[in-house]
């Protein structure tokens, strides 16, 4: 599908937040280290998830259950997975592995620029760390509707429906302060951590054989989760 | 002797009348019969066996342990090997399997029917059963709780053979101060206590395991009055973490976390390490690893991963490059058999239980097959009158070979009956796999995904998958599962044991696991004055 911009003129990024932040505000966030609050819709179903980046880390959090899921690169260009449970003080280290920057894209992003090149981009609003552009279009039985903020090369507004569901991911809060975003990566320094390849060997702790029976709370391949901490399918 | 003329009057017309007889029943069997492969070879191990005048005192012992590797797993790994070699499969043995000697071994825990690796290695170590979860302490401790300590810590063999003055080494590919390799050197009442950032509040009487891997030396010393030894001389494996401190200026060149260390009271044990044994040379990859001079080293310390080292399958994409368990093995073996006295030696393939938990058989059978690849060399390079090599596993897992395969099926394959060439078809109509689980996350087909633990991003899967279109001889394919858990499980059944050199004639029979340590002390007279 060809892609047409139509630069719709300058609009103030403020009114693409729902929050008031002032366009100084916005051009003051670094898209490396930023937290960014999102809305998740599902049906009558809502939850919040919070995406922050610090240092080339990225963490993925969500209240219900208190999930952090938080990767790193490796220096051989792996991606590796550390998943904290925040209200038992508990963690999973995962063994790095290799992945595309595609996957990458899904945990800082949480889409992929590839998505993007499949739609269509058909307004531009704003310029400079103040351009948005939306984006619309339809790949399979999904349409898709989609707003973009280039510059911190972040989701402002995502929305997936089809025939069975309807999905709206919204941005309801940029977050800039840095003492919040580290604090957000410091805060699990004391838990309790455990190599993925141990668990099945901690059968006897509570924590973990309730793990072994029921099952992971698990990684998001598209980093949406649906309100149990499963992924949206 | 005190034979009667009459007796042997009427003795010697019987054993004629027998050697006759014995002709006469020989010349019955076809030949179809006696020239069959499978009834000469049968014939000569018969016969091998009774020329065995196996010694009972030994100079070395190796201990092996394949970590999870259950009879199924034996089985199993020696078809897929024959099969790599372009052969059936079912009539190949693993190295070890040609040993004389050979056990059932029981393998259970003072408190648990199906066994964990802290309990059963701990049995090996010392002699005694103890409870699941702790490390070279007996069963009067409470897991956790480190005021039960005292009193209740075991001495291993490996102590034993140092305060022998023999040289002792340890190697695995799972961190070294895991159960397995923790139960050789340390006490401990929780085998999670791998550094002291594992350990909570109130337990400062006790030591976590790192710390008592790279103190060994003194606290052997401390503990026995006048004992003077030299440190375990061989240490390889896996878990820089537990060694380093929470810093990052401690990290490696292939470190994953941010912060590879995990120790929290500021000690860096391989510096430590360094200061005590001058003379000693630490590595942490393959290239220090391939410069190591087996005939001048006197003391090898390897730390190859930040965590377990990389299952077999998937060592070439270590950052820093691993050895091999086979090359460890190479090493050590070569570094140890500088000692005139002695050695003894413990080898454990510790992701075989790993790929197990992970419900992905290629990588748990890749790791047997490198296993056997370890002990052949220790069989290669030793001399049988005088090494007791013995090879074990410390427990079993739900992992089966089941339906009705043809002769020469690929193991890792769909069932194809005797005579088809399609896959059997199960009730719903679906084809099936030769080797499954009993429970675990079941079907997931990964295709080349090496590392089997990727499966853990993924939920577990009940019921039965279409695997029609699925290769499922990759190393990425995950087998189904009865029971969907989040991990796939030990299994209760006995394990074996395999035994040659001196001392081995004593591995026969349905055994307790504990005799492992009572084999190891006769065969060294460890515990003789």
């Amino acid at each position: 599908m060809k892609k047409t911009i139509l630069v719709m003129g300058l609009l103030s990024s403020v009114s693409l937040l729902s929050h008031a932040h002032t366009a100084h505000q916005l051009c003051d966030v670094s898209p490396q280290q930023l937290g960014a609050v999102y809305q998740f819709t599902q049906g009558v179903k809502h939850y919040d998830m919070k995406l922050w980046r610090y240092n080339g880390k990225v963490a993925q959090v969500i209240s219900q259950p208190a999930i952090t899921n938080q990767w790193n690169k490796t220096v051989s260009g792996s991606q590796r997975l550390v998943q904290y449970f925040d209200h038992y003080q508990r963690g999973i280290e995962y063994q790095p592995q290799r992945a595309n920057d595609a996957q990458w894209q899904r945990h800082t992003q949480l889409i992929t620029e590839q998505l993007l090149t499949q739609l269509t981009a058909d307004e531009v609003v704003g310029t400079g760390c103040q351009q948005a552009v939306k984006y619309h279009g339809k790949i399979g039985d999904n349409q898709y509707q989609v707003t973009w903020l280039p510059q911190l090369q972040l989701l402002k507004y995502y929305q997936q429906s089809n025939a069975k569901q309807t999905l709206t991911i919204e941005l309801t809060r940029l977050i800039a302060d840095q003492a919040t975003i580290s604090q957000q990566f410091n805060r699990q320094h004391d838990y309790q951590l455990i190599d993925f390849a141990d668990i099945g060997d901690n059968e006897s702790d509570p924590f973990w054989a309730k793990m072994i029976n029921m099952g992971y709370v698990t990684q998001s391949a598209g980093g949406f989760y649906q309100a149990d901490g499963r992924e949206i399918k | 002797m005190g034979y009667s003329k009459k007796l042997l009057s009427v003795a010697v017309p019987s054993l004629l009348a027998l050697a006759v007889s014995a002709s006469l029943q020989a010349d019955v069997l076809p030949q179809s019969q006696k020239n069959s492969a499978w009834f000469v070879d049968g014939q000569q191990q018969v016969k091998d066996n009774v020329t065995l005048a196996t010694k009972t005192r030994a100079k070395n012992v190796i201990l092996f342990v394949g970590d999870g590797m259950g009879i199924s797993t034996l089985t199993a790994a020696r078809i897929l090997k024959g099969q790599r070699a372009g052969n059936l499969g079912e009539e190949g043995y693993l190295s070890f399997e040609k040993f004389q000697y050979s056990a059932l071994v029981k393998t259970y825990n003072v408190d648990a029917q199906t066994p964990d690796s802290a309990g059963t290695m701990t049995a090996m170590m010392s002699g005694i059963k103890t409870d699941a979860g702790v490390v070279g302490v007996a069963a009067g401790v409470e897991r956790g709780k480190c005021s039960t300590i005292k009193g209740n810590e075991v001495v291993t063999a490996l102590q034993l053979a140092e305060i022998k003055g023999l040289a002792t080494g340890v190697v695995s590919t799972a961190r070294i101060t895991h159960a397995t390799p923790a139960a050789t050197y340390a006490s401990s009442v929780e085998r999670n206590w791998e550094d002291i950032s594992d350990m909570p509040e109130g337990t400062s009487d006790c030591q976590d395991i790192a710390l008592q891997l790279v103190n060994f030396e003194r606290n052997l010393e401390q503990r026995f009055s006048g004992v003077d030894v030299d440190g375990i001389d061989v240490v390889m494996g896996g878990g820089r973490r537990h060694f380093l401190p929470k810093d990052k200026a401690a990290n490696s060149l292939d470190a994953v976390s941010e912060i590879e260390g995990d120790r929290t009271d500021g000690l860096n044990l391989v510096t430590q390490w360094q200061t005590q044994y001058p003379q000693g040379n630490y590595v942490m990859d393959q290239q220090g690893f391939d410069a190591i001079d087996t005939e001048t080293t006197t003391k090898l310390f390897g730390l190859f991963n930040e965590s377990h080292m990389q299952y077999e399958a998937d060592r070439s994409n270590d950052i820093a490059g691993e050895p091999s368990l086979s090359e460890m093995t190479e090493k050590a073996i070569k570094i140890l058999d500088n000692n005139d006295k002695g050695y003894f030696l413990s080898v454990e393939s510790g992701r075989i239980d790993h790929a197990h938990h992970a419900g992905n058989a290629y990588n748990a059978l890749n790791d047997t097959i490198e296993f056997a690849k370890a002990v052949q060399f220790a069989i290669d390079n030793t001399d049988p009158s005088e090494t007791l090599i013995l090879v074990t596993a410390d427990h079993s897992h739900v992992f089966t070979i089941a339906g009705y395969p043809k002769r020469g099926n690929p193991i890792l394959g769909k069932v194809v009956g005797i005579g088809n060439t399609e896959p059997s078809k199960d009730a719903n109509g679906k084809p099936y796999t030769t080797v499954g689980y009993t429970n675990g996350l079941g079907f997931h087909d990964l295709n080349n995904e090496t590392n089997a633990d990727a499966v853990y991003d993924l939920d577990p899967v009940s019921g039965r998958a279409d695997i029609s279109d699925v290769d499922t001889t990759t190393p990425g394919y995950h087998q189904e599962a009865l029971v969907p858990l989040g991990s796939e499980t030990h299994a209760g059944e006995d394990i074996t044991l395999h035994a040659q050199g001196p001392g081995a004639q004593m591995v026969q029979g349905v055994m307790e696991q504990n005799m492992v340590f009572h084999i190891i002390n006769q065969a060294l007279a460890l515990t003789e004055k």
